[in-house]
């Protein structure tokens, strides 16, 4: 059952959500409730912290705090320094819980603005606030409840320097309410490196979980890997496309392709020059480039893929080219009895809207958009940028027999999208002062022999009635490359062709998630965050972004040591040489692995059943181990690289 | 694996950059080949002080460091102005300070930081020490002729500005 809920882990792992849910308003509503029910029928203990929210005289609401949690805790309670990263879909719910608990010295730190979208579930703030900052905001609301707080709000990314170890240095305790990897990634190595206690929290939909991180003592919030989107095979995007994702993926790529910046790594990178023919013309007619375009990607590329016997069998029909006209013709709408219900977004358009819909979209990029054009990138928020996708993908879709999607689940795909659920982040937030309670507790002792839990909150199954599932702490993972044995191996094809920039940007800050890293090698500094792309100023210093590691002097084997300047982690690297490196499995060229500090431990647990055979099977093992670990870093390089603007 | 030096150099270049004093620099010196940067050799500078006599230009300094460090502090010297030593009582002909904190038989301490140590020497600019002598000409005029002493100064004040002062 605890291997069950340790792999269950990371699958709830929110990575998710957005303002998208106010559309699916209904549907949430009623789960609340439900949910809601059923949480009071199991009594969960937080619900005591909540229920009392409803005094709102500072006297009257710190005397019933007291009497539920004793004069001593209460002592505690408001003499605790918090930090609470974020102020979203979990931090507006945490702030409000927190000064009706009692605490006082707060500081809240939150980079983004209010939009319209948050007003459905951040309840703190109301339509007067659009566009100011949510921690500013969000400090004013929680005060009136109780004006004696001392919150200190402050508006900007916690990944500033300014928030760097001696601002951490000042709390007793950091509480997380964050959505994405990078930010988490960032406060994680931040408290480690300070030494304080922090409060790990998310949701996905309906589904949560919060834990507790000391260093030492339980398993940091990287000590295991967190598994990724999937990564679709080049060739599935590019030649044999088999679901509407697949499609929505080229689509994507298609769009920065044709309206943002040069870059190599696209998928559709070879065909750029193709796409800038027809955009090329001093005054571009936009329906008519939109035309051009769509002639060469639905009709002659779909004829000449056609042609390629050797893809295609019965299994496999081939692809039917779409020509303008005859798509025009066709008006009809696949609907269903369903449809009745539904908005318009949500059903499928005719072939005949894609077609007309892919035109405008081009015509619109070169209309009202025309500046932007070379500076673009897909946002799922960005209606032309929508239409543009949903209507490619949807022709391209017809044109592999798949069936077509409704601008509302292309929408979905795309952007990635697991609606936020409100009831769900009140839940987290509740429990993550719970266990804010047992770590002031857990001063002097080890958090593991605390009261603190890492505790899920799981859609509840029919067969298992229970929302919340509390877990005990793990110890450390001791190959842990932030907080155990600081080594990683890294493989990369080739040592002459890898520029060093390459390996500080796509695997020390994409993959390893480094800040500021500066590297050094054989007793020299080799790059210098200050100066990460070539020039006369780098030169002058010794540096060389744009060498490669082999004019670095570094050779397979070699150890590279990272020092991150911004976080004030440090890792050592083995860098090795792997000229057959799986270019699908790791797009970014580089494969990133723990490295096991007892790999003897592993060898020997096979003795007593002969030598050799123990050898190998410890040596299978460890091999199958190291690949799954592998293949689950490469997997998250490329959730890094996809990850969505989250707003909660 | 990388030394304790040079992991507390990796620190403290961080921690320099993070946060240091205007006007201040301190960074790797580069490689004489070109390759990389010296991690045990920086660059510095200190400006001279708002309102006192070295005020107008910013002085290069090297620091020196071996695998010792911190146990051992770092060597730091001063550029030549036109080939000869920083006019100061407390600066040897080499251009080598003579500082207490620097120096391990006295108030050097590991805990010290090379801000620390460019802020120290820049206070000891406007304040020399009567009682560690380093240089003949410049510790009997600070004794005897303030105001030729003072002239001195500034004569070379501005040739540092107008960049006399060759990198070691």
């Amino acid at each position: 059952m605890e291997r069950h809920v340790e792999n269950n882990r990371f699958r709830q792992e929110p990575v998710g959500g957005s303002g998208f849910c106010t559309r699916k308003a209904g549907e949430i509503g009623n789960f609340r409730q439900d949910s809601l029910g059923k949480l009071v029928a199991v009594g969960v203990k937080t619900l005591v912290l909540q229920a009392m929210t409803c005094a709102d005289v500072t006297a009257a609401g710190d005397a019933a705090v007291k009497a539920v949690v004793g004069e001593e805790r209460f002592a505690m309670i408001q003499s605790a320094k918090l930090l609470v990263v974020g102020a979203g879909g979990i931090g507006c719910e945490l702030l409000k819980n927190l000064v009706l608990s009692g605490f006082r010295e707060i500081e809240v730190v939150d980079l983004d603005t209010i939009d319209v979208s948050n007003l459905n579930r951040q309840f703190l703030f109301r339509r007067v606030h659009v566009d100011r900052p949510k921690s500013v905001v969000a400090a004013e609301a929680v005060k009136q409840f109780r004006p004696n707080a001392n919150i200190i709000s402050h508006h900007g990314n916690v990944k500033d320097p300014q928030f760097g170890l001696e601002f951490i240095g000042k709390f007793d305790v950091v509480v997380n309410a964050l959505d994405n990897l990078e930010a988490r990634r960032h406060v994680n190595r931040l408290c480690l490196a300070a030494e304080k206690p922090l409060l790990e929290a998310g949701s996905t939909g309906h589904l949560g979980q919060v834990t507790v991180i000391r260093k030492g003592e339980t398993e940091c919030f990287e000590c295991q890997a967190k598994p990724s989107q999937k990564v679709y095979p080049y060739c599935t995007i590019r030649s044999t496309p088999e679901k509407p994702v697949h499609c929505l993926t080229w689509a994507k790529n298609l769009f920065d392709l044709c309206f943002g910046p040069e870059d190599e790594s696209n998928l559709l990178a070879d065909l750029a020059a193709e796409m800038r023919k027809f955009q090329a013309q001093e005054s571009v007619d936009g329906e008519d480039a939109g035309r051009r375009i769509f002639a060469h990607l639905f009709e002659e590329d779909i004829k000449k893929q056609a042609q390629l016997e050797d893809l295609w069998s019965d299994q496999r029909p081939p692809p039917g080219p779409l020509c303008y006209e005859d798509a025009l013709k066709n008006t009809e709408r696949p609907s269903t009895d369903a449809d009745k219900d539904k908005l318009e977004t949500q059903k499928v358009p005719s072939v005949a809207g894609d077609a007309q819909g892919f035109v405008a979209a081009v015509a619109k990029m070169y209309g009202e958009r025309r500046e932007l054009i070379g500076q673009s990138s897909f946002s799922k928020d960005d209606p032309v940028a929508m239409d543009f996708v949903h209507c490619a993908a949807n022709l391209r879709m017809q044109n592999y027999r798949i069936g077509r999607l409704s601008r509302w689940d292309a929408q979905s795909i795309a952007g990635s999208i697991i609606p936020a659920v409100a009831s769900t982040n009140a839940i987290v937030a509740g429990l993550e002062v719970v266990q804010l309670l047992h770590v002031l507790q857990s001063v002097g002792k080890n958090m593991k022999d605390s009261k603190a839990r890492t505790v899920w909150v799981r859609f509840p199954e029919p067969s298992r009635k229970k929302i919340l599932q509390p877990s005990s702490l793990h110890t450390p993972n001791p190959d842990c490359f932030v907080c155990g044995s600081r080594t990683a191996r890294v493989a990369l094809r080739s040592l002459e062709e890898c520029k060093i920039m390459a390996l500080a940007k796509g695997c020390i800050q994409g993959q390893l998630g480094a800040h500021k890293p500066a590297l050094y090698a054989n007793g020299s500094c080799i790059f210098d965050p200050e100066y990460p792309e070539p020039g006369e100023e780098a030169e002058e210093e010794g540096l060389h972004p744009e060498w490669s590691l082999s004019q670095w002097g570094l050779t397979s084997g070699s150890l590279l040591q990272v020092e991150d300047e911004g976080q004030g982690w440090s890792i050592n690297l083995v860098i090795r040489e792997e000229p057959d490196l799986d270019e699908q499995l790791y797009p970014g060229g580089f494969k990133v692995s723990q490295w096991p500090t007892q790999w003897w431990l592993q060898v020997e647990a096979g003795a007593g059943a002969g030598e050799e055979a123990a050898k190998d099977m410890a040596e299978k093992k460890r091999k199958a181990e190291a690949d799954a670990a592998e293949a689950t870093a490469a997997k998250k390089a490329q959730l890094d690289a996809n990850t969505v603007a989250l707003d909660d | 694996m990388a030394s304790f030096a040079s992991k507390r150099l990796a620190q403290e270049r961080a921690a320099f950059k993070k946060d240091h004093p205007f006007g201040f620099y301190a960074k790797y010196a580069p490689n004489e080949d070109g390759k990389g940067q010296n991690v045990f050799k920086w660059n510095c500078g200190i400006p001279g002080r708002a309102k006192g006599p070295w005020e107008g230009a910013t002085y290069a300094l090297t620091m020196e460091f071996t695998e010792d460090y911190p146990s051992k502090p770092p060597k730091c010297k001063f550029a030549h102005v036109h080939g000869k030593p920083l006019f100061h009582p407390n600066v040897y002909p080499s251009g080598t300070v003579c500082l207490s904190i620097l120096n391990e038989d006295e108030d050097w301490k590991p805990a010290i930081t090379i801000r620390q140590i460019l802020l120290g020497i820049q206070d000891l600019l406007d304040n020399p020490n009567a009682a560690s002598p380093a240089q003949e000409e410049p510790y009997r005029l600070f004794s005897t002729d303030k105001n030729e002493y003072l002239r001195r100064v500034k004569k070379q004040v501005s040739e540092v500005a107008l960049g006399a002062q060759n990198s070691t």
